[in-house]
């Protein structure tokens, strides 16, 4: 056999030769072909387009729901602000007043 | 919208607004070259035309983002190889040929070759492409389209450069490599354990 490049070559040699030349200058696109992507391209659209609002909806539903909570909070807080004092406190509070009383 | 000179400013700018009448335009004046990029690289179990509706659309798809760096065609042509690219590489490139792979019109057509100098027939032409497909199956499909590029449609670095957006040094380095890699696919062929039995 002869030196491989050369076998190479002369392979990609015949290859091109057999090129179609009608591939390399085609026409325009095939009937229904232009129609098929149009409609496509309107279909991914409007898929596209429920995506957004659905992602809208849960980012306001999320919005929403987070409000709710620190609303509640806050009642919460106002309504009983001795629930903001914790346990801790209370004992060091008792040890105060315990060092005070005999004073 | 960003706007950009050049002949498809009015025509980018009216399919952005979603006009079929442009679109249609585009597909028409665009498609001749797109079908030769997915002509040249398509997966063997993809149809040509489902391969031009995908680049097409990926380049609807994408046409917010154009800013008109590069031409209009130069951008299309990118997405399209680069699509081209990404359904061969979900196709699983073939293993190694081996001669026992070969149809015999391809094996007699590369002994023919390597035996004696005269020009190759109309029929070995085309049993040489077809070997030279089967050969490309095995290499990386970035490697498979330089080889295509350079050694089968005579591009130069140049266009190879703006068809992809990759640098002219990095055209030349990656060409080098898919040509030594095209060798080795070949001479692992040749040196193949079974034997051409239909000699």
């Amino acid at each position: 056999m002869k030196p491989f490049p050369h076998l190479l070559r002369r392979l990609l040699t015949a290859a091109r030769a057999a090129a179609d030349p009608a591939a390399a200058h085609p026409f325009g696109p095939p009937p229904g072909f232009t129609a098929g992507i149009l409609q496509r391209r309107r279909h991914d659209t409007a898929q596209a387009e429920p995506s957004f609002l659905v992602l809208l909806r849960n980012l306001s539903l999320g919005a929403a729901a987070a409000a709710v909570c620190v609303a509640l909070g806050l009642g919460l807080l106002l309504r009983s602000p001795d629930a903001l004092v914790g346990e801790d406190d209370v004992t060091l509070q008792s040890q105060l007043e315990s060092w005070v009383t005999p004073l | 919208m960003p706007q950009f000179p050049g002949a498809w400013a009015e025509i980018v700018a009216r399919v952005r607004e979603n006009d079929d009448e442009a679109a249609e335009a585009l597909i028409q004046q665009l498609y001749p070259m797109v079908l030769r990029i997915a002509r040249a690289h398509r997966p063997s179990r993809m149809a040509e035309e489902d391969l031009c509706q995908e680049i097409f659309l990926g380049v609807f798809k994408s046409l917010g983002q154009f800013r008109g760096a590069v031409p209009f065609e130069h951008w299309v042509s990118r997405i399209a190889v680069n699509t081209c690219i990404d359904h061969l590489r979900r196709q699983r490139s073939r293993p190694e040929l081996r001669w026992a792979d070969l149809p015999e019109v391809e094996a007699q057509t590369l002994q023919s070759l390597a035996a004696d100098t005269a020009e190759p027939s109309a029929e070995q032409n085309v049993a040489a492409r077809d070997l030279v497909a089967r050969l490309l199956e095995t290499l990386d499909p970035k490697d498979r389209a330089l080889i295509q590029w350079f050694e089968l449609e005579d591009r130069t670095v140049a266009e190879v450069s703006a068809l992809t957006g990759w640098n002219p040094t990095l055209v030349k380095v990656r060409a080098f490599r898919a040509r030594r890699r095209l060798r080795r696919a070949l001479d692992s062929l040749l040196q193949s354990p079974t034997p051409p039995a239909r000699a």
